[in-house]
């Protein structure tokens, strides 16, 4: 889900940058009062940027023949909620950037919003949907992490899309262009997630969920 | 070693868009070799992290399950 460096145009570069500066600055500023809410919010936190860091380097054959990795983000955003994601996906991405040349910098901003943005809200969304269905909840961490994580591909898909289309085809064939590139690796890849994130939160146990009582005020 | 998709999705963009050129390089770019070690780093640093706030958090305690 890396868009490389200088690969979106300096103005979408600018746009996406500007949206996720504003809410992971946001982010950042809800951490104290989550610390004083509940204790264990930087450990939390410390998981999910473990799994994101170690899901996200683990680049893996898929059935396609090409490859690609998880995103880790299930397990944060039931951790922690969707809110505060963005500080998870900013850190593992800057190192990326910085480092292995993976991603980049001015394409920071994008991958941030499809990674830590967009991907957290779908996992928040699809889970309490479920909830009001009555699925159970094994299956609802299931089936958010592994659309979640798909999720994140589709939207990266679309954020090239608009950088990148034939204006007389539009932006919809130009989507799916690329989500064919995406999705049949991807898709094997987000299933293993989902399955990872439920045996990750059994361990853990139901009380460290975020929305074991239903979603936050 | 299988090609990754984000390396498609680039490619897609040269073939489709010759005219666009990237208008910035990545200030550092590591050998093949020191990529694989920063990767490995990235893998233990991620598995350090989480396997002990995991602890921390209390995996194996009695709690309430899934």
């Amino acid at each position: 889900m890396h868009i490389m460096e200088g690969y979106l145009p300096l103005k979408h570069a600018a746009v996406w940058t500007i949206i996720a500066a504003v809410v992971t600055l946001s982010a950042l500023k809800d951490v104290p009062m989550r610390i004083e809410v509940d204790r264990q919010t930087l450990l939390k936190l410390g998981a999910a940027v473990g799994f994101c860091f170690l899901l996200s380097s683990l680049k893996v054959p898929s059935i396609t023949g090409s490859s690609s990795h998880p995103t880790g983000i299930g397990l944060g955003t039931l951790l922690l909620g969707p809110y505060i994601m963005p500080i998870v996906g900013v850190i593992t991405l800057m190192f990326q950037a910085m480092l292995l040349a993976h991603g980049g910098l001015t394409t920071l901003g994008a991958n941030t919003f499809s990674l830590a943005i967009f991907g957290p809200w779908c996992v928040y969304l699809l889970f309490f949907s479920m909830q009001r269905l009555n699925v159970p909840m094994s299956w609802r961490v299931f089936i958010a992490s592994s659309v979640g994580s798909l999720a994140i591909y589709v939207f990266t898909a679309f954020q090239l899309a608009l950088a990148f289309h034939d204006p007389s085809e539009g932006t919809g064939a130009s989507w799916l262009r690329f989500i064919l590139i995406f999705a049949p690796t991807q898709v094997p890849l987000s299933l293993a997630e989902g399955l990872l994130t439920v045996f990750c939160l059994k361990a853990l146990g139901k009380s460290n969920l975020e929305f074991e009582h239903g979603p936050r005020n | 070693m299988a090609q990754g998709t984000d390396d498609q999705a680039r490619q897609l963009i040269q073939e489709d868009f010759p005219a666009y050129h990237p208008w910035v390089e990545s200030l550092f770019t590591p050998e093949a070799a020191t990529e694989k070690m920063l990767f490995l780093a990235q893998t233990l640093l991620g598995l350090c992290l989480f396997f002990y706030c995991m602890y921390r958090l209390g995996v194996g305690r009695r709690s309430p399950r899934l």
